[in-house]
């Protein structure tokens, strides 16, 4: 592993000088609204008096100045620990899924069980961080904590609680409301009882890490390496996520989710060059307390100017994001890519079997999908002639959007993990979902009752300026793979943040959005269905043209390019041919469908491991994986609706975690 | 604190809409809003997308087939009370489509918000749209002339004037109870947690309903076209003559944070009058809504009252 600078030290060294100057500033602007002098007597006088202001001094500007450093610091810590554990420059403390975990546990509690509050939402959500650190570490033991399964299980557990949660969220919004303020994350304090044992806690894991620094470092060799050391590259893995998680689920139980700083804290480490891993932490923590308190300040200072709440957490998204995309000029991320190497191997005659199983479950899919419902009184029914005649108009267009969504956003999943070798590349990760979802943002926003084609006029904009963004942004290095999925996470950070502010303002309109952007089929109409269909068809010709370099990418760029392959024309193929399906799909069935992260997996695990096959395996997955989840969630819970999107993931969420179980199992 | 006139032209101007859409009757005063039905004979299977919407007509003794979500209506509208025959539809975000064309509907009362769901069952039935949430941020009158729409297009004008007449009613006794409360200016808040809330104001049903009344809401800051703002503890901490109103249900969270919390046992609304807590009224409501406000308001301010039970 060797970073390679572009640009000296002292080039960058304006970053850390313009944050920390930023952060200075914004204190003292806030500083000054909160006590209307900048005079240290008088300050220091209203601090030792009684009274409304002096109280708001000392017990809400003060600790919140100090909750910003200590959660920022301890954030991107975890982040750091995560991305040298996972050697995956786009870990960070939600990878694992604490955060999820805990905002379940609240949820759960808030909606069935309002007596156990009680102990305390810290509690409960630390309770639920807690389960879920348990879960993937029980599913990652078995593999010694490679970063692979680690990655994947945590990335399944996270998608699954989320989407458990949302499907709550939007049945129950209305007894939800304050769980949407935590999940955005917001530092506002009413006195030094959340700081006190936060600041305790987040000190006892800085310590830790910092202390166990030099053993850590040996994560950088590869296995065989580091055992010839005498070291156990398992155990060393266990103990970074063990202190990684442990800063993570204080901080999100104590705070609520503030995403993002526990990526760029490292993120902004790593441009600057810092190798030893002792100096990364530090490095990581002075950044990410420096971050979010220059945020939290700024949110005061415009507090007074804003008619509305506006979380820290859902800030730092909406500054970060656009932050990053500057960043990725400067980044040059040299994560040596993650192998899928969990394939099975498998003889051809099962492979027949497995095909003609997977189109079994499409037909399947399909016919339960069309024929059974529920009646007029909610009992299940085969339905048939004038029952279906009834109901059949608001059907077939849902049915043929999921068919046509699952399909397209399993190839596009599929085409960008085998170009990226990331698994955990999706079509989400490429951001023209997320820029789809922001254009739709803007349209509820600006215009009062907007049609159904305005909305989706918004989307198709939105999608299309993030691919030209995105192209701008990755074409003069060549579209790396590792700058796609950055700057796809950023939009997507950007979206989140949009989301996670409107949810806590409490906009009505945030609920309406919430349905739409978990990958919904509602409301779609027969027109746009086959539009979008006709648009998805005409570009699947293209596939087994990109069918030799997606043979070839998984097995590096390197070796792609020896065998004289141009990487930034198949890239840039690659990219567009996916993010036209994806951006379809997008407009078909909202911008949430795990279809697309799963789907590929699945198939992998299945044993297609030539691209063609592979491909073709994750389309038959991906479609009956979505009309079976539009299917189940029209009518599980009739008449109230489960969007596709969610729907997915909890029912392909533990087959997939069940499959590499049995992987792990097997020995690998 | 400095103390704000009471917009004298406001509330009058009010008073005299309620009282003229009383006695002047549905079809001049508010001929503009109200669209001619277009029905042969009087609807009997209504379907009701909007929670204010469905409030109002429950209200005028109307019982629609069905409506959106009604374990959420139970718990945050509660009065007027639902029927157990009335279907529910679902989320009102998403409402079950194919429920609703199994009903077989004859009527559709939606508002503006809810609208587009609803658009494709034009062909199934005709679809009367009702806004009391608009940009014309007048929610009072709005729901005045919701409640004449309702009558006019289910065939009920009559139960609309006589809503609108119970609401000027408890609007009138709040009025002169509330002439010697125990604070002159109000917080109208939904607690979320201790550190946060909802404030109502300006757009809001709440503001308006207290423009009427001889108090004045102490909340001047921005609003959302919902009427509210989310606001955290220390916002509110400068109005100390207030009293601050909690709309239940309050978290537990904060019940239990009034003892510990620095900032909350200190609030100086909080030490003067302790947190005064409300039952449940539609904060997005209608005409009953405003009405039912009105004199919950007048029982939670009363010298009397202690507890917090609603009045009989």
């Amino acid at each position: 592993m060797k970073t390679l600078l572009r640009r000296p030290f002292m080039y960058h060294g304006a970053i850390p000088v313009t944050l920390f100057g930023a952060m200075a500033l914004l204190s003292v602007i806030s500083l000054h609204i909160e006590t209307g002098s900048l005079n240290p007597a008088v300050i220091l006088d209203l601090a030792t008096k009684t009274g409304t202001q002096s109280l708001l001094l000392t017990h809400g500007w003060t600790p919140r100045f100090l909750i910003a450093l200590v959660a920022g610091a301890g954030l991107a810590t975890a982040g750091a620990l995560f991305q040298h554990t996972l050697k995956n420059p786009l870990a960070s403390p939600s990878t694992l899924g604490l955060a999820g975990g805990g905002k379940l546990f609240l949820t759960l509690a808030t909606l069935y069980v309002p007596s156990t509050l009680v102990v305390g939402d810290d509690i409960i959500a630390l309770l639920g961080a807690i389960t879920v650190g348990l879960l993937v570490f029980t599913l990652a033991r078995r593999s010694g904590f490679s970063p692979l399964v680690v990655i994947l299980t945590g990335m399944i557990v996270a998608l699954y609680c989320g989407a458990v949660t949302t499907a709550l969220a939007i049945i129950h919004h209305e007894w939800l409301k304050s769980l949407f303020i935590w999940g955005s994350g917001d530092l506002t304090q009413d006195g030094w009882y959340i700081l006190g044992p936060l600041g305790l806690k987040v000190a006892v894991g800085l310590v830790i890490a910092i202390t166990l620094a030099r053993p850590l470092e040996m994560l950088n060799l590869s296995d065989h390496q580091a055992s010839a050391l005498g070291a156990s590259p398992a155990r060393l893995r266990m103990l970074c996520l063990l202190i990684g998680c442990w800063l993570s689920a204080t901080i999100v139980a104590a705070v609520g989710i503030v995403g993002f700083v526990g990526l760029a804290g490292p993120a902004i480490t790593r441009m600057l060059g810092i190798r030893r891993l002792r100096s990364k932490l530090g490095y990581s923590a002075a950044f990410g307390a420096m971050l979010l308190c220059a945020a939290d300040q700024g949110i005061q200072v415009l507090s007074a100017h804003i008619g509305t709440l506006v979380p820290v957490g859902a800030l730092t998204g909406i500054f970060g994001g656009p932050l990053l995309i500057i960043l990725i000029r400067q980044l040059r991320a040299n994560a040596t890519p993650v192998r899928n190497t969990t394939s099975t191997q498998i003889s051809n005659r099962s492979l027949l079997h497995i095909r003609s199983l997977l189109g079994l479950l499409v037909v399947l899919s399909l016919v339960a999908a069309i024929f059974i419902g529920r009646d007029v009184d909610g009992f299940w029914q085969f339905q048939w002639a004038g029952d279906l005649q009834t109901v059949w108009p608001w059907r077939e267009a849902r049915i043929l959007g999921a068919l046509v969504a699952g399909t397209m956003l399993a190839i596009a999943g599929t085409v960008l993990q085998r170009m990226t070798a990331n698994p955990m590349a999706s079509p989400e990760s490429l951001g023209v979902s997320a820029g789809a979802a922001i254009g739709m943002i803007a349209v509820i926003f600006a215009i009062d009752a907007p049609s159904a084609w305005v909305q989706i006029s918004g989307a198709s904009i939105g999608a299309i300026a993030t691919l030209i963004a995105i192209f701008a942004l990755t074409r003069q290095s060549g579209y790396a793979p590792e700058r796609i999925l950055i700057a796809g996470i950023a939009v997507g950070a950007l979206f989140d943040g949009f989301i996670a502010f409107l949810m806590a303002g409490g906009d009505p309109r945030a609920a309406k959005l919430l349905a739409w952007s978990s990958g919904s089929t509602y409301g779609l109409s027969f027109d746009r269905a086959s539009i979008l269909t006709i648009v998805a068809v005409a570009a699947l010709p293209a596939l087994p043209a990109l069918a030799r370099w997606l043979n070839l990418f998984p097995l590096g760029p390197m070796t792609a390019k020896s065998l004289g392959v141009d990487l930034s024309i198949s890239r840039g193929l690659m990219l567009l041919f996916s993010a036209i399906l994806t951006a379809a799909a997008t407009l078909l069935a909202g911008p949430l469908s795990f279809a697309g992260l799963i789907a590929p997996h699945l198939a992998r695990l299945a044993g297609f491991r030539h691209a063609l096959s592979h491909t073709m395996g994750a389309a038959a997955i991906g479609a009956a994986l979505m009309v079976s989840a539009d299917w189940l969630g029209r009518i599980l819970f009739f008449p109230w609706e489960i969007p596709a999107g969610l729907m997915a993931a909890i029912i392909a969420g533990p087959i997939l975690v069940w499959l590499l179980m049995r992987i792990g199992r097997n020995g690998s | 604190m400095h103390k704000l006139a009471p917009s004298h032209s406001r509330r009058s101007f009010l008073r005299i809409a309620t009282r003229a859409s009383i006695f002047a009757g549905a079809s001049c005063t508010f001929s503009a809003l109200v669209s001619q039905p277009s029905l042969a004979e009087t609807p009997k299977r209504i379907v009701i997308a909007d929670g204010a919407i469905s409030e109002t007509a429950l209200a005028m003794g109307i019982v629609p087939l069905a409506m959106a979500d009604i374990p959420g209506y139970r718990a945050w509208v509660q009065e007027p009370k639902v029927p157990d025959q009335v279907i529910n539809l679902g989320a009102r975000f998403q409402p079950s489509m194919e429920r609703v064309a199994q009903l077989e509907p004859d009527l559709i009362l939606t508002s503006s918000f809810y609208a587009n769901q609803y658009s494709k069952l034009q062909d199934l039935a005709p679809i009367e749209k009702i806004d009391i949430y608009s940009s014309s941020k007048t929610p009072f009158l709005n729901a005045i002339g919701a409640a004449r729409k309702i009558g006019e297009v289910t065939g009920y004008p009559d139960a609309a004037s006589k809503l609108v007449f119970e609401t000027s009613e408890h609007i009138a006794d709040a009025s002169r109870s509330l002439s010697k409360a125990r604070a002159n200016s109000v917080l109208i808040t939904s607690m979320l947690s201790p550190r946060h809330m909802r404030v109502f104001g300006k757009n809001s049903l709440m503001q308006d309903v207290i423009d009427q009344l001889p108090i004045r809401n102490a909340w001047a800051g921005p609003t959302n076209l919902w009427g509210f703002a989310t606001v955290t503890i220390d916002q509110i901490a400068h109005y100390g003559d207030a009293a601050m109103i909690a709309i239940e249900p309050v978290p537990d969270n904060v019940e239990r944070a009034i003892d510990h919390s620095p900032i909350l046992s200190e609030l100086p609304a909080i030490k003067r009058y302790g947190l005064i807590t409300m039952p449940p009224v539609a904060t997005f409501g209608g005409l009953y809504a405003a009405g039912r406000f009105a004199r919950l308001l007048a029982h939670s301010l009363s010298n009397t009252n202690t507890g917090n039970a609603e009045p009989a």
